[in-house]
């Protein structure tokens, strides 16, 4: 696998690439031909009948299945333009609110939170009685920092059966509220509940790579690992799920693995976070050019429009800290994300980004900010135990660290490390 | 080398060559998707336990036997089949009341295991994946909103896909063709503002009447639905009590509803005799397009939760009265039907011919609320098999596939529901509302001049305009008297499960309009 530059040249880079377009054409799964299908269908209904707000609300709903499945947001555009034809053709009553929840659901994805929120809740007033707004609305809440609230809505959904029961989002919830134990029976639940409502497909799926998460997050690596295998049963080729199995290789050591995982995601959806993490990766495993063509790719895909600066703006400015690239940019996205949104993560990187240019006493500020619900995240407390070592206040470094440590002592292929030596110096120079 | 690892040392080879590849693979290669938060999954309206329709009709090859249908799963797309199951932890039931307290006296039950998608390893292809078992009709363990699995009773079990039989019964479950027929485009919009009546007729804003004799569209064709089909002789349900005086009104007639149960526990395969509920009872329905016309959306999720013995309390509020043919204000059935003609709406092209017509007789002011409360489906065991029999006990006899079920409840509304018409029109029902309960409109009030574009209808209450044309012209004008048909996409089968067979695949013979790859 070493040997890869001796059979260059650019007639095998164009077959290269060629071939990796085949391949991500036959990666896309069965469950993709499916979404297909279900588009086509309902762009024919649109045609039989423009005027329906309903096929028009359908077919929003279709592209936005596909582009959770594919990753490819110009389906939410496509789900935007459908779902306002909806919103234009009927003003009032449930088919009114539905298009209105179906346009809040493509802010979210676009990280309008705030739009995503107003839409929402112009959906609930047109229809009370719906549950899928007070869902997006919750979602939105999330990302916007106003956890209390968001738990207000979530709490409406919870005497529902069956899938419109909310218990994933409130099992996310409790995570961030410092209650991993909590979050994870409750992760379980909704995957028995998706499970139940349909074994096969993205949701089901999705659902299953979040308990995946939330496993890692406590050092199971082990149930990690399972349910991200169950994730890719539910839908083969699942990116999501590839690339939770490439965490928990590496995390286990398996680094050659681990790139093979991250390479196989990366051809489904070259996602940044992906090719940041393969970087690493190879960072580790002593492969710096392999690792520097990540990196760049990591860049690249961040900037390459103006949809992907917004949607990628704060993964952008934690790559650029964590890889010590262009600092002040780093810190100027974090505070540029600061004005989408005020969750616990953007404090948590706004943190970051002024540890690393420097200016601990702020970072400690912003780190307060991202602890203010004792969030039991290794990556936080990493980054709140090197705050505290910069500024000098060693005991509350050391137990930082110590509990970031035992959280997942594999959190990240190199901070895991880094934590373990700084805590380890931290130890010796008592 | 597998290809995928060939495909890998592609992409370590270079930078340029991974960007390639994104620009290849991703159209417009610029937009992925966003990462950085949860991205939870839409929250749907929980498909496989959303009753569609009810169904209950004699067969009519054998008139001993009665028809019990449900249909779940609406807007099933045809391609993909396997995505639609009846949902595994779900109790699906048929009520009967033969004894006219709108309680059921017996019910049918049927659960399943496994999905369409991921088979119960009793069903192999090519039967359906699920694996269903019926018992019933047979007495509930207990009545109400939340039930218990029944243990004894006529049973049939097998595979979805399949007719099954046994104990006198029969049974079928399996995507099916969805028998619901209405331009809910149309609905949508004369709810939503955008559009007064069905069809376009003097200053109504409505569709155009095409050159073969339909304006509408129906908003179901062409999708699938989960249908649920089950035959039992009539001699077991037909009972004894003496319903004289009940909203049954005679002793062959019994009243028909289905629900949907869910229980929060997670049922598995190998434990179902150790698990016997409860089921919370998640959605109830009998007559078509009860909740969706006459319901406000507030109080939709408590009247899914609710027993038709509590109709009369809580729902018959938001039934308007009806007209009478004696009322001293002159607001009667003779004055609305002259108003209709008047308007144009009573024949063709504008209108369907009217139902009832102006000599029909009343004098009950609760005449509609009698008809629709309790909201189960009247059927009269007596009565011939193919007897529709509109507004003779209840809205309809029964209800088989194929019957016009929205035109006839709309032209029955038309001509028998109270409006309030702005004071001072002149329009019978023009009168002080008082304590009448009367769908509310004053889409008259402002007539436009000649010529202008009357632009928005001002109307509180919009059920009006849906109701006052009163059909929704989806089959051919030479078919707009016959309550029989609906004018459905499909035929029914000939003989049981009658439902008609499922939409044909993409590029299977019979597919019609399916568009063509992109």
């Amino acid at each position: 696998m070493s040997k890869h530059a001796r059979v260059g040249g650019p007639a095998r880079l164009i077959l290269a690439g060629a071939a990796l377009a085949l391949l991500t054409a036959t990666v896309v799964s069965a469950q993709e031909r499916t979404t297909d299908q279900i588009v086509r269908f309902h762009q024919s209904r649109v045609a039989a009948d423009r005027d329906d707000p309903l096929a028009h609300n359908r077919l929003a709903a279709a592209y936005i299945r596909k582009a959770r499945e594919s990753g490819d947001l110009t389906y939410y555009t496509l789900a935007e333009q459908a779902a306002q034809r909806g919103a234009d053709l009927v003003s009032r009553g449930p088919a009114a609110a539905t298009a209105n929840t179906l346009l809040a659901t493509v802010h979210v994805a676009r990280h309008e939170f705030r739009q995503a929120l107003s839409r929402a809740r112009t959906a609930l007033d047109l229809n009370p009685a719906d549950a899928a707004p007070q869902a997006v609305a919750g979602d939105a809440l999330v990302e916007l920092g106003d956890y209390d609230e968001a738990a207000r809505t979530y709490a409406r959904l919870a005497s529902l059966t069956g899938p419109r029961n909310p218990a994933g989002r409130l099992a996310w919830l409790r995570f961030l509220q410092g209650d991993p134990a909590s979050a994870v029976a409750g992760m379980r639940q909704a995957v028995a509940t998706a499970t139940a409502a349909n074994p096969i497909g993205e949701p089901t799926a999705w659902t299953r790579v979040q308990l995946g998460e939330l496993l890692f997050h406590t050092g199971d690596l082990a149930g990690a690992e399972a349910a991200y295998r169950d994730a890719l049963a539910a839908l083969p080729g699942y990116h999501a799920a590839i690339a939770g199995t490439a965490r928990v290789a590496a995390a286990r050591g398996r680094l050659r693995e681990a790139a093979e995982h991250y390479h196989k995601a990366l051809d489904v959806v070259p996602l940044p976070e992906y090719a940041a993490a393969l970087g690493d990766v190879y960072t580790r495993i002593g492969r710096e050019p392999e690792a520097r063509k990540q990196y760049a790719l990591v860049e690249y895909i961040g900037r390459l429009s103006a949809l992907n600066k917004t949607v990628y703006n704060r993964e952008l400015a934690l790559f650029l800290a964590d890889h010590d690239l262009r600092l002040p940019e780093a810190l100027e996205l974090a505070r540029k994300e600061l004005e989408a949104r005020r969750d616990i993560y953007t404090y948590d990187v706004l943190a970051w980004a002024l540890y690393k240019n420097g200016q601990a006493r702020e970072a400690q500020a912003a780190m307060t900010e991202a602890q203010r619900l004792g969030t039991q995240d290794a990556r936080l407390l990493f980054h709140a135990g090197m705050i505290h070592r910069a500024l000098g206040e060693h005991e509350p470094a050391r137990a930082a660290l110590a509990r970031a440590l035992s959280l997942n002592p594999h959190f990240h292929v190199l901070h895991a490390s880094m934590a373990a030596g700084v805590l380890a110096e931290l130890k010796a120079g008592r | 080398m597998t290809h995928l690892g060939q495909i890998r040392r592609g992409m370590v080879m270079g930078f340029f060559v991974a960007l390639l590849a994104i620009l290849v693979a991703i159209p417009g290669g610029v937009f992925l998707q966003a990462a950085d938060h949860r991205d939870a999954p839409l929250i749907d309206e929980d498909p496989s336990a959303d009753i569609n329709d009810v169904f209950v009709f004699l067969n009519p090859n054998d008139p001993t036997k009665v028809i019990f249908a449900m249909t779940v799963n609406g807007f099933a797309v045809p391609a993909v089949r396997s995505s639609y199951s009846f949902a595994p932890e779900a109790l699906y039931q048929f009520k009967i009341d033969n004894t006219g307290d709108a309680r059921e006296k017996l019910v049918i039950q049927a659960t399943f295991d496994g999905f369409e998608s991921l088979r119960d390893p009793r069903c192999p292809a090519p039967a359906g994946g699920q694996f269903v078992t019926i018992i019933g009709p047979t007495k509930p363990v207990n009545v109400g909103a939340d039930n218990q699995l029944v243990k004894k009773g006529p049973k049939v079990e097998g595979c979805t896909n399949t007719v099954l039989s046994g104990d006198g019964i029969r049974a079928f479950a399996a995507l099916s063709d969805d028998p619901f027929v209405v331009d809910i485009g149309q609905f949508n919009r004369i709810l939503g503002g955008t559009q007064d009546v069905f069809r376009q007729n003097g200053a109504f804003r409505g569709r155009p009447l095409h050159a073969d004799g339909t304006s509408g569209v129906n908003g179901f064709g062409g999708f699938n639905v989960s249908g649920l089909v089950v035959e039992v002789p009539l001699a077991m349900i037909q009972g004894s009590a003496n319903r004289a005086g009940t909203y049954l009104a005679n002793n062959t007639t019994i009243g028909v509803w289905g629900t949907t149960g869910r229980t929060k526990m997670r049922k598995r395969h190998d434990e179902r005799e150790n698990d016997n509920g409860p089921f919370i009872q998640v959605q109830r329905m009998g007559h078509q397009l009860f909740k969706t016309v006459f319901l406000p959306t507030a109080v939709k999720d408590a009247f899914n939760a609710s027993t038709p013995a509590e109709d009369a309390r809580r729902v018959a509020q938001f039934i308007p009265d009806a007209l009478t043919s004696n009322d001293p204000n002159g607001n009667t059935i003779a004055a609305r039907a002259a108003l209709i003609t008047a308007l144009g709406f009573n024949g063709l092209p504008g209108g369907a011919p009217l139902l009832l017509g102006p000599t029909f007789t009343n004098t009950d002011k609760e005449l509609l609320r009698h008809v629709l409360i309790p909201d189960v489906l009247r059927f009269n065991l007596a009565a011939p098999a193919t007897d529709v029999g509109v507004a003779s006990n209840g809205l309809q006899n029964g209800r088989r596939f194929g019957d016009d079920v929205v035109d006839i409840l709309l032209r029955l509304a038309r001509e028998l529901a109270d409006v309030k018409f702005p004071d001072g029109s002149g329009l019978p029902g023009s009168n002080a509302l008082g304590n009448r309960r009367a769908l509310d409109c004053d889409f008259v009030r402002t007539p436009p001049p000649a010529g202008v574009d009357r632009g928005p209808v001002p109307c509180p209450d919009r059920r009006v305009l849906a109701v006052i044309q009163g059909t929704d012209f989806i089959e051919p004008d030479a078919f707009v008297t016959d309550v029989s048909n609906s004018g459905n996409d499909r035929d029914f089968r000939a003989d049981f499960p009658f439902i008609g067979t499922p939409h044909p695949l993409p590029g299977e013979p019979g597919t019609v309009g399916f568009p063509p790859q992109q």
